[in-house]
């Protein structure tokens, strides 16, 4: 059942334009000058009920925006959406009861107050019944492991741990969909982490529908079965995450640095070597025609390994990705792809 | 876990409404706790307003020879000026937290609460205001006492109604400073409008001196309008108690709140709906 449905969404802004130095400033005086940003343009999606979807692309490609149109806090200009059978933007108090919203870069606990205050004040806002609130409360605690900072006061917690506690507000009044605008956005590797598998608790406990906005791939992968890539305010991809990955995540960087210094003989089939220093190189691998264990190990038998990294290309460098990949043909959500299957890690494997 | 399960039984009722701002209230009194040196702060700016006022009030009736300079007493006059000073310095100043909002963007965050936006700022500041008012009440009161003596016509009795008319002057002033911070919507700044707010309030609102010691021209207008409302009627009650006046006073202020309350809602509404956050 569909729980959010959106329909040739579209949101244009009116931003205001002076050009540089003191003519500039006094012309804008008189005859100001107006720009039409178009944000959104025309998103058609629907989203079931315990679904997780991650809906990704770079800064400014109107991810935001629509996570803000589907909460209510903006009008579209044009379009239609429901969530929960509400239209967001005219039901926005009726739809707040059963939606919760964490903006990754705006906070709704109190700074100088401990979560557990920002709590019980929630539980009076969303009018929760007090002894249901601490259960549900309890249960938050101990699924997002946030029960050794609750009484510390946000200031002094990290943005790892406070983000935790978002969450936590966000969800003590049962909400059936919880909208994260860059929820990971500032975070370590482990915190990371840890806030990706509270994300996942939290769904695969309540059957939770989650919609989830990042721009780092590494969400994605780690969370969501299906997902939707969006660049300049259109949809350019909307498919499982296994297609994404079979298909434009087979790239991935590899830093390495060793115990000893780099010797002449240093050579990797199979992988392009991006940068090479005394002690440590930068290698780019593609997981299709060789495994990152297969290279990893050949790594550790070439010389004592201290430090290494694996990365994921970044978000720009995967929508390029998507348009060379499909200049002709519009990718669809029925998995109908329109090229012929990568292989897969087994058989880059042997080929290797 | 549905919304249901968890809702109150008594959700959507005034009760639960009265409890959600009553609860906004209270944690925005435990956050001033956080701030409790910026309100010892404003407890030595009045020991210093007052001391300054009682020897320029002082060398006035001195001058004038006078024991009563528009029907007040020099105890009452100073004692005038502490009430007015609490309402000053404890009130809801809350234009440049809403203009900041509306330039930032942050307000259209809590549109998608459950709660009024406008009542919520209120609400929120009402907490903060309990905190301020003790500080500043301790030290105006002791300075005053020190520099004049007790204000020996306070009648106890009269101080429910004295608070009430407080309580009303706090959300009269709320109305028009939350009004000034809307005014972000239209002007990018509106820091002139607050500083005009205030000045207007030093002249016409009692706060330079008392509406009664203005020449009568001046003063007939001052009445009319609500600035009076703010900070005078309250000191004036507060010193010199008088039930036809204490009714007067009442009646316009129900009037001047239950206007700009509406043409503030009015003005957040406008502005809600052509807000525009930069997204994605």
């Amino acid at each position: 059942m569909s729980v959010v449905s959106l329909h040739d969404l579209r949101k244009t802004f009116t931003l205001k334009r002076k050009a540089p130095g003191l003519r500039g400033s006094l012309r804008a005086l008189v005859r100001p000058h107006y720009q039409t940003v178009e944000a959104v343009k025309g998103i058609s999606l629907e989203l079931d009920e315990g679904e997780l979807l991650a809906f990704i692309g770079p800064n400014g490609a109107g991810k935001s925006t629509t996570i803000k149109m589907l909460t209510g806090i903006l009008f579209p200009t044009q379009g239609q959406a429901q969530v929960l059978g509400y239209v967001p933007w005219k039901q926005r108090r009726v739809l707040s009861y059963h939606i919760g919203s964490v903006f990754g870069q705006k906070p709704q606990l109190w700074y100088h107050l401990p979560p557990i205050d920002t709590f019980e004040l929630f539980a009076h806002i969303y009018e929760l019944d007090q002894a249901a609130f601490r259960r549900r409360q309890a249960f938050l605690v101990e699924a997002l492991g946030i029960a050794d900072f609750l009484q510390t006061p946000v200031r002094k917690l990290s943005l790892g741990q406070r983000m935790r506690c978002e969450i936590a507000a966000s969800m003590l009044h049962g909400p059936r969909i919880l909208f994260l605008d860059e929820p990971t956005i500032g975070l370590d590797v482990v915190a990371k982490q840890q806030l990706r598998e509270a994300i996942k608790t939290l769904h695969d406990e309540e059957q939770l529908t989650i919609f989830l906005t990042s721009h780092d791939v590494g969400d994605v992968e780690s969370l969501c079965k299906r997902v939707v890539v969006i660049n300049h305010g259109q949809v350019i991809f909307d498919d499982r995450t296994s297609a994404l990955k079979r298909r434009f995540l087979h790239r991935k960087i590899i830093g390495v640095r060793f115990g000893q210094p780099i010797t002449d003989d240093f050579d990797l089939p199979h992988a392009t070597l991006l940068k090479r220093g005394q002690w440590g190189a930068k290698i780019e691998l593609d997981t299709t025609v060789r495994p990152v264990d297969n290279l990893i190990a050949a790594l550790m038998a070439y010389a004592p390994v201290v430090d290494l990294t694996v990365e994921d290309p970044p978000m720009e460098e995967i929508i390029r990705e998507i348009y060379k990949a499909d200049e002709t043909v519009t990718l669809r959500a029925d998995g109908q792809a329109n090229d012929a299957p990568a292989a897969t890690p087994d058989q880059a494997r042997e080929q290797a | 876990m549905s919304t249901l399960t968890l809702a109150a039984a008594d959700r959507g009722t005034w009760r639960a409404q009265l409890r959600k701002y009553a609860a906004i209230a209270r944690i925005n009194l435990q956050n001033s706790l956080a701030y409790a040196w910026d309100a010892l702060g404003q407890g030595v700016f009045i020991v210093l307003f007052i001391f300054v006022f009682a020897q320029l009030w002082q060398a006035t009736f001195r001058a004038q020879d006078a024991t009563v300079i528009g029907g007040l007493t020099l105890v009452q006059t100073l004692w005038y000026f502490v009430w007015a000073e609490l309402i000053e310095l404890s009130r809801i100043n809350v234009s440049g937290t809403i203009q900041q909002e509306v330039q930032d963007g942050s307000l259209a965050y809590t549109l998608g609460r459950p709660y009024n936006y406008l009542l919520y700022h209120f609400f929120s500041g009402l907490g903060g205001v309990i905190s301020r008012m003790i500080i500043v009440l301790g030290f105006g009161a002791l300075i005053a006492w020190i520099e004049v003596g007790p204000l020996t016509t306070f009648r106890l009795e009269t101080l429910p109604a004295v608070l009430l008319i407080t309580a009303l002057a706090f959300t009269l002033d709320y109305c028009i400073t939350a009004g000034i911070g809307l005014l972000a919507f239209v002007f990018e700044d509106t820091s002139a409008f607050r500083l005009i707010y205030q000045k207007i309030k030093f002249v016409l609102g009692g706060l330079l001196l008392p509406v009664d010691f203005l020449p009568d021209a001046i003063q007939g207008v001052t009445r009319l309008l609500p600035f009076n409302l703010v900070l005078y009627a309250p000191a004036k009650l507060f010193v010199a108690w008088d039930s036809a006046q204490f009714w007067q006073f009442l009646g316009l202020q129900v009037f001047w709140i239950t206007v700009l309350a509406g043409l503030l809602a009015l003005a957040f509404r406008y502005g809600a709906q052509r807000l525009s956050i930069n997204g994605g």
